[in-house]
């Protein structure tokens, strides 16, 4: 500590400059300043292209998988303001000839810990889950972050969405029921209360815009 | 350590042990606790950290006849907090996942006691090749001590080490080693045995 | 109501649940290696709460209007100066370096204006406020607001900004307080000789972190109690 200590307090060291000798002593700060502005602005230029890239594949590379991986597609991006003024963000994935595959639904709800982020698969009529993937989570190590983990997250997968689905903590007896992941059963409500406000959100859409 | 000055070689080596910058001084706890729950981001934050210290040394004992000496600090700020964007944006450019799980502990480099302790210490004093030899050296201590770390949280927490399981299933995880006070309990018990090494080891060399 | 549950929620959760020490290691300098008298503890405390308020204050104005991406002072100042009006003004990069000299800047303004006006106060923790510039608590929090204010659909407010911020102050008072209390009483006990100093302080530490994970879960609790009784 005795450092941080000394390095921090210059003015006690030092003598203040005399006024008029200010600018001629801080040549080499602006100096330096302007070195590694046009520094920053090179490294800008060059990387945030990539960064950006980064970003939106993170989602977009999840998205055909949550639809059953056709292997030619294409995906367009939709938004929609939901009632109570969230704005979502779609994805519509067809195949070449514009004939719809699915529909993937950004999803998040407050969990144990943080926010818990999901992309939720639908077929084109939203009538059944083709899968969902936590894309962001930060739930306690060893439980509540094996939501993540196949052997929950696959539980969803073909479950019908007439029905709102319901956590269980015994083996599901209908297919509206999701097993939680023991000891971890706020988070596992959490995917679910998710997954269903993702399929209210995508049948309110539809509704609102009949192609 | 100042007045007699050391070679270059004294200083590289200074930095591993015996002035360790997390075991001896105690510089730089906050991304020591904060990233190490398994040795894959502990090793790129050191690598980060190392090449901020590296670059930061070079440029400030480049500049070094030029510094004058009220407006040092602002100086050493300034270049670190340049190349930690620099290293920031690199490092979600070529390593996002990394990037995202590191979080805001890659920009909490700038306020990272080593780096501006270094540059005041050596960097601002010494010529080049001390300066880059300290950095190298300091950035070994930093990224041991980081490895270290991330190697007993990873393996006795997870029982994995970068990701792939390494003891039995058998192993019940000691899941409170990857949570936050995982953090506190291992770097106090790894303090504790090097400290009882140390002194053994002098110990020795008296009886000697 | 809703605005005051969510701030409510942020204020929770950076103060207790998500503690900056004990949960995100902020400041941890200071926390390990000055914390041994519980007044001087609490000054410490108080001078960040003080600075990080200010510096909150100052780097979200900042973000908000300058640095973010399409932020409206740069992207009228763009316009004005003829610039290509389909481009998004973009400033972020330079972001780490405003902050950290906001906070720099701030740190002596609050040096001089307390040594001014309240020299009792400044007597008391005037000597702390130097070290505070190296404090990560306050470039974290910065970052933090800024994480927020970098798009998606609700972009923080001044409010939410100083919810966070006095609370990962009141936050890393109410830690380094006990710390120090917890080490003023291990100055009397045996400590095996490896362990004196910072080592058993990082093992307490350690227990005093696994306290604090008690509290998570307490914030939707009590915002779920807010709203029933509110919806009644």
């Amino acid at each position: 500590m005795s450092t941080v200590s000394t390095i921090t307090e210059p003015g006690q060291e030092y003598p203040a400059p005399a006024r008029k000798n200010l600018l001629l002593d801080a040549w080499l700060v602006l100096f330096l300043a302007i070195t590694f502005g046009t520094a920053l602005a090179f490294v800008h230029v060059k990387l945030s292209p990539i960064v950006q890239a980064n970003i939106r594949n993170e989602t977009l590379s999840l998205v055909p998988v949550l639809v059953g991986s056709p292997e030619e597609f294409d995906i367009q991006e939709l938004s929609q303001v939901t009632p109570s003024g969230e704005s979502l963000s779609f994805f519509h994935v067809t195949d070449k000839e514009a004939k719809g595959l699915g529909w993937v639904i950004t999803a998040s709800s407050i969990g144990f810990a943080d926010r818990i982020q999901l992309l939720v698969g639908l077929d084109e009529s939203a009538s059944q889950i083709l899968g969902i993937r936590v894309v962001d989570q930060k739930e306690t190590p060893g439980l509540g972050n094996l939501i993540s983990d196949p052997e929950f997250r696959d539980q969803f997968e073909g479950a019908p969405t007439a029905k709102p689905l319901s956590i269980v903590k015994s083996a599901p007896a209908e297919d509206h029921q999701i097993r939680a992941v023991t000891g971890a059963t706020i988070s596992s409500v959490t995917v679910a209360n998710a997954v269903n406000q993702a399929v209210l959100n995508l049948k309110y859409y539809l509704e609102s815009n009949p192609s | 350590m100042a007045s007699s000055s050391p070679s270059p070689a004294e200083r590289f080596i200074a930095g591993i042990l015996p002035e360790n910058p997390i075991y001896r001084q105690m510089l730089g706890m906050c991304p020591t606790l904060a990233v190490t729950n398994s040795l894959k981001p502990a090793l790129t934050m050191a690598i980060a950290t190392t090449f901020v210290l590296l670059c930061a040394n070079i440029s400030i004992s480049l500049i070094r006849p030029l510094l004058k000496p009220h407006l040092r600090i602002l100086v050493f700020t300034l270049t670190i907090a340049a190349f930690v964007t620099i290293a920031d944006r690199l490092l979600a450019a070529y390593l996002y996942e990394m990037s995202k799980q590191l979080g805001p502990y890659v920009p909490l480099i700038i306020v990272n006691c080593i780096i501006i302790s270094r540059c005041e210490a050596c960097a601002s004093k010494q010529p080049l090749p001390h300066a880059i030899a300290d950095a190298i050296g300091m950035g070994i201590g930093f990224t041991l001590a980081l490895a270290s770390l991330g190697f007993v949280r990873e393996l006795l927490g997870m029982g994995s080490l970068f990701g792939h399981q390494v003891l039995p299933s058998s192993w019940p995880n000691w899941g409170i080693l990857v949570l936050p006070p995982g953090a506190f309990l291992t770097l106090g018990a790894l303090l504790g045995a090097v400290n009882a090494w140390t002194a053994r080891r002098k110990a020795r060399q008296l009886s000697n | 109501m809703d605005t005051i549950i969510s701030l409510f929620l942020i204020f929770i959760g950076a103060a207790l649940i998500n503690n900056f020490v004990l949960h995100y290691f902020v400041g941890i300098c200071p926390f390990i290696g000055v914390s041994r008298r519980v007044d001087m503890a609490f000054g410490m405390g108080c001078a960040v709460t003080f600075v990080i308020a200010i510096a909150a204050t100052l780097s979200w104005t900042l973000t908000f209007y300058i640095l973010r991406p399409d932020a409206p002072l740069s992207a009228w100042l763009w316009k004005a100066l003829g610039g290509n009006p389909g481009i998004t003004v973009d400033l972020s990069i330079l972001s780490y370096i405003a902050y950290i000299f906001v906070i720099a800047s701030s740190v002596q303004f609050v040096e001089m204006y307390v040594k001014k006006f309240f020299p009792a106060l400044h007597r008391s923790f005037g000597i702390f406020l130097p070290l505070i510039t190296t404090n990560c608590a306050i470039l974290f929090a910065c970052l933090e607001i800024m994480k927020n204010l970098q798009g998606g659909d609700q972009l923080w407010g001044l409010h939410h900004a100083l919810a966070l911020s006095v609370g990962g102050g009141i936050g890393f008072t109410i830690a380094i307080v006990i710390m120090a209390g917890l080490r003023e009483e291990l100055e009397l006990c045996d400590v095996p000789k490896a362990l004196k100093g910072p080592g058993i302080a990082l093992l307490v530490a350690g227990i005093l972190a696994m306290a604090f994970m008690g509290f998570t879960g307490v914030d939707r609790g009590v915002a779920d109690a807010i709203r029933t009784l509110t919806h009644n």
